[in-house]
């Protein structure tokens, strides 16, 4: 796979920009919901930042996954035989959430993620030509805000669970 | 002057599910096998693992691409008349946006 002897120290990284984008989007939404009268002169930074650490955490994410997909997904999630080994290696109770269906939630993270990265750059653009103050374009501006925050808590969340799998023990 | 990132959004969601629900042919990557091919989701003949995040959001990337060059010469155009923004417009995108998010997770859900 491209880039697997270094996964984990991409891996890494990745987690400490989605860490970093989770405290940038909800730091701009916090300002766009309170700027209702007057624009913060930083606003539109905090745009730029957020859509360029989305930008970063995705392509990283993106290198990564080819590396994920095989030696984590195609290897243990989705592999019947690994699962009965490594239930059979543990001792604690019955799993809650089964292998495949952590695969699943996975899949949600990235198309989330994808689009999150999409209402990002759109909401950068938007920064550029409109304020949050404008009433007329104040809607779009708070929804991609709430969208853009959204998707980065849950793709943190997710990924932070599913990397736990094997680290804190069961697939529960 | 919304129209652009408005259309942008809007293409990009379109985008984002026509590969799976318009069959739109996107680039599928078999890692194991460090090869790419050009077909439907699902399509017969391909390797045991395939990816076809790269190729869905590929194809979302060139949508919104598109429509964002057509919202820049409408904003163009239309400079100096009106205001610049279509409410009509942003529903639509927003509408679409959601849309895009309901129909990859109603795929997907574990």
């Amino acid at each position: 796979m491209v880039l697997e002897t270094h996964a984990r120290l991409l891996l890494v990284v990745h987690a400490l920009l989605g860490g970093t984008l989770v405290a940038l989007t909800t730091h701009h939404l916090v300002w766009i919901i309170r700027s209702r009268e007057a624009r913060r002169p930083g606003e539109p930074r905090f745009a730029l930042l957020a859509s360029l650490f989305f930008v970063l955490t995705f392509l990283l994410g993106s290198l990564l996954y080819p590396t994920y997909r095989v030696r984590v997904r195609a290897e243990l999630l989705d592999a019947p035989a690994a699962i009965a080994r490594e239930v059979a290696a543990r001792t604690d109770s019955a799993p809650s959430l089964s292998p495949p269906r952590i695969a699943r939630l996975f899949d949600v993270k990235e198309h989330l993620v994808a689009l999150g990265l999409l209402a990002s750059l759109a909401l950068y653009w938007l920064s550029r030509r409109t304020s949050p103050t404008d009433p007329a374009s104040r809607f779009l501006y708070v929804g991609l805000a709430i969208f853009c925050c959204a998707t980065t808590w849950c793709g943190v969340v997710i990924g932070l669970y599913t990397a736990s799998i094997r680290a804190v023990g069961g697939f529960g | 002057m919304t129209r652009a990132p408005t259309l942008f959004l809007l293409g990009g969601s379109l985008g984002a599910i026509a590969p799976g629900w318009a069959r739109v042919p996107v680039l599928l990557y078999a890692p194991v096998e460090r090869s790419v091919r050009f077909a439907t989701l699902g399509a017969p003949g391909g390797p045991a693992i395939e990816i076809t995040f790269y190729g869905i959001y590929l194809c979302a990337a060139i949508c919104a691409l598109a429509l964002a060059l057509v919202g820049v010469l409408w904003d163009r155009r239309a400079s100096g008349r009106g205001a610049g923004h279509s409410p009509l417009l942003t529903a639509w995108a927003l509408t679409a946006l959601a849309i895009a998010t309901a129909y990859q997770l109603w795929n997907v859900w574990p």
